[in-house]
């Protein structure tokens, strides 16, 4: 365990990369000894690494003390419902391999998700560098107490103890979070959130949730489910009837599976469209409509709709600077952006700028590599300095 | 160390319908007065010079020290500088008038925020909200009001909009254009008919279930299936647009009370079971005038937000009372104090430092 000032030097050399001994006591207000004994300790652990001298101005030459981003790895895991993506990366967050795999092919997730942590260790392994955290993305709420993932139909399951199965199959520190989650700490890195204080992640996909940034903090509420917007309450068929938790559950309109179910139901009931004759997926229905089919833009008009009643509810709610559309459906909104912000601007307060997420499918994998990252530097740092970061999610420690 | 003397504020709540103002001594509200805001407004169809006489009247009578930091709640968005980001049609002018006006009467810090934030911050510091993680305190009075807590600290959102809860839209079929050409009359099932300016197809849930709708709605006979033509602005000036007693558990049982109950319940479950969705939080406390009234309908709605929402948060009357605008301005003011010399001690160190390095 490190020292306060061990790891405050170790953050400022991260940080200023490359910097120098002068640099670190000027900075940070310590004594030349301090910071001589200090980068010692951390060169000896092979966390820094001192190299070569910069002339300052007129000055005593001074040594170079550089952050080794190459002395560990981290292993970050997006478990969709469909595939399941990992990567390993070092400390600066240089993605170094990469691994996709059908979350099935493994047989069940969880089998899946074990396989493709061990492939990424095997790499690790190959390119000599340890692992050091791990961080793992699901589609569910992770219940901060248990651990147990609930709500997470496409993996099949409901309450799954995802942090204890984890505990006794791997031996380094990790984090489980909510797949939209870790997006949105994507996004707020190195995404469509950067700088931006307040902002919404909404993503639209075989599933559909959103993660809330407000004043530089993720929402997370009592049950980890802020965000889950799946049971949102907005559809038109209420009108006049009792309502009943189900009927207008969100998730099912606004959603891939929603949209396909839209074009069929349009086709049953009559109207003509290129779709009739093929397979409809979420995928031919947004196809389609880029194409110009009258019955699949009906489908996806549908979708704005319900889309812009979410979308207003957390305007009027969380009042967001931006709002990110993510997920695979989210991602190909482009076109309809348009359409999208007429049917939001006449009702609400304060209009937010809306955007695509320019992650492609990576989102969630780069918010686990900097969620393993954060999970790495918390290993290091004194509980006196902790509780200045926040992390979501839920850790687990090896058993 | 030296304990400061507990400090001496002047809270202002400026609702929709009444204001309020009062002398806060240590947190406990000594002299108070209390005005229609309609009276208060002047011919430049403001609040504001009225309400700094009424400010000064009251500092006057209360004697004893005065006020060392003026806290004002009221019924519009806020930013973090205390600017009003929209004037509202009550008297209260866009911009910095409110705050400005104050700061030159009285000299002192002036807060100005929304009133709903404060009294959000009233439970969460004073009241049963205390110590929790994520709150909602909705304000049920003449409009619907949110202000959210996370971990003590008001939600603000990017442009002080946070919290505009009655602006959720619900779906409704539009029946006729209203009888003034403001907006339409639209019919939204359960939640009643009323006149709506959202978009075509939609109502604001406050337009149907805040407490003008409920009002306009019992003096139209409370009846969903007849037709309402009246905006609830067209209740006349100076009557309460609240629906006075209509709600509580003395009022007369009969088909028009309970009709207008079960809007209200269906109205304020839809809303909760939706914060629900959206923030999942601990605890969602219901305030103000109306939610006082309608504590004997909090069984019946606590069971119907837990048959709208999977992971339904409690759901609590507030505890700080109908006061809690004026306590939570009362927190503010002092809040704003505390900055102020916060502030000041800073600017000493830094011109300290100054020195230093020369």
């Amino acid at each position: 365990m490190l020292e306060v000032n061990e790891f405050l030097v170790l953050d400022y050399v991260r940080d200023h990369d490359p910097t120098t001994r002068t640099d670190i006591g000027r900075s940070l207000g310590l004594s030349p000894a301090s910071v001589s004994r200090i980068v010692g300790r951390l060169r000896d652990d092979g966390l820094v690494r001192e190299e070569g001298t910069r002339r300052s101005q007129g000055g005593r030459p001074r040594t170079i003390v550089t952050f080794r981003h190459d002395a560990a790895a981290v292993i970050a895991i997006d478990l969709g419902g469909t595939r399941c993506q990992a990567a390993l990366a070092d400390l600066a967050g240089t993605v170094l391999a990469r691994d996709i795999r059908a979350t099935r092919a493994g047989g069940d997730a969880f089998s899946t998700l074990l396989a493709a942590v061990e492939a990424m260790r095997r790499e690790a392994a190959r390119l000599g560098v340890p692992v050091v955290a791990l961080a793992v993305g699901v589609p569910g709420i992770l219940d901060p107490e248990t651990g147990a993932a609930r709500d997470a139909p496409y993996v099949d399951w409901d309450d799954f103890p995802v942090v204890d199965g984890l505990a006794r199959a791997v031996d380094i520190p990790f984090v489980v979070d909510n797949d939209v989650n870790l997006a949105a700490l994507a996004h707020a890195w190195r995404g469509d959130g950067r700088l931006v204080d307040d902002f919404v992640t909404f993503s639209v996909g075989t599933g559909t949730g959103a993660a809330i940034v407000s004043g530089g903090r993720l929402l997370k509420g009592r049950h980890n489910a802020a965000g889950e917007l799946g049971n949102l309450i907005v559809r038109r068929e209420l009108l006049g009837r009792p309502i009943i938790a189900g009927l207008g559950a969100f998730e099912a309109s606004a959603s891939g599976p929603g949209i396909a179910a839209r074009a069929r139901e349009l086709i049953a009931a009559g109207r003509t469209s290129v779709l009739a004759d093929a397979e409809i997926t979420p995928e031919a229905v947004l196809a389609a409509a880029a194409a110009g089919d009258v019955t699949a833009l009906a489908a996806v008009g549908e979708l704005l709709d319900d889309l812009a009643m979410a979308i207003v509810a957390l305007v009027c709610v969380v009042d967001p600077d931006r709002v990110i559309l993510e997920g695979g459906v989210g991602r190909s909104l482009g076109p309809y952006l348009g359409e999208l912000v007429a049917r939001i601007e006449p009702s609400v307060p304060s209009m937010p700028e809306i955007v695509v997420s320019h992650l492609e499918r990576d989102a969630t994998v780069i918010g686990a590599v900097a969620a393993a990252l954060e999970l790495a530097r918390r290993r290091t740092a004194p509980a006196a300095v902790m509780g200045a970061f926040s992390l979501t999610g839920v850790q687990g420690h090896a058993h | 160390m030296r304990t400061e003397p507990a400090p001496t504020t002047l809270a202002i709540d400026i609702g929709a319908t009444h204001t309020r103002l009062a002398v806060v001594r240590g947190g406990t509200i000594g002299v108070r007065s209390m005005s229609p805001t309609a009276a208060l407004i002047g011919s430049d169809g403001s609040v504001v010079d009225a309400l700094v006489a009424a400010a000064l009247d009251l500092a006057r009578d209360a004697g004893g020290p005065a006020p060392q930091a003026v806290g004002i709640g009221l019924a519009a968005f806020v930013d973090a500088t205390g600017c009003v980001l929209q004037a509202r049609e009550f008297g209260i002018p866009r911009g910095s008038a409110v705050r400005d006006a104050l700061t030159d009467a009285f000299g002192v810090p002036v807060a100005v925020d929304n009133d709903a934030n404060l009294a959000a911050l009233a439970e969460g510091r004073l009241g049963v909200a205390a110590g929790l993680g994520t709150v909602a305190v909705i304000t049920l009075g003449t409009n619907i009001g949110l202000g959210l807590l996370v971990e003590g600290r008001i939600l603000r959102g990017a442009h002080g909009a946070a919290g505009e809860a009655g602006l959720l839209l619900v779906p409704a079929r539009d029946v006729a254009e209203a009888t003034d050409g403001q907006g339409r009359i639209v019919d939204a099932g359960r939640l009643g008919r009323a006149c709506s300016s959202a978009p075509a197809g939609y109502a604001h849930i406050e337009e149907l279930v805040g407490g003008g709708a409920l009002a306009a709605a019992a003096a139209d006979g409370g009846a969903p299936d007849e037709t309402a033509t009246r905006a609830p602005a067209d209740v006349p000036a100076g009557a309460s647009r609240v629906p006075s007693r209509v709600l509580t558990r003395d009022a007369v049982r009969g088909p028009v009370t309970d009709r207008l109950a079960d809007r209200a319940l269906e109205g304020w479950a839809l809303l909760i079971a939706n914060l629900c969705a959206l923030l999942d939080p601990e605890l969602v406390v219901l305030t103000g005038g109306l939610a006082e009234d309608a504590a004997h309908l909090l069984p019946s709605l606590r069971r119907r937000v837990a048959e709208l929402a999977p992971l339904p948060a409690e759901i609590r009357i507030g505890s700080v009372g109908p006061d809690a605008e004026l306590l939570g301005a009362d927190l503010s003011a002092r809040s704003a104090l505390v900055e102020r010399a916060v502030g000041h001690a800073r600017a000493g160190l830094s011109a300290q430092s100054r020195g230093g390095d020369r």
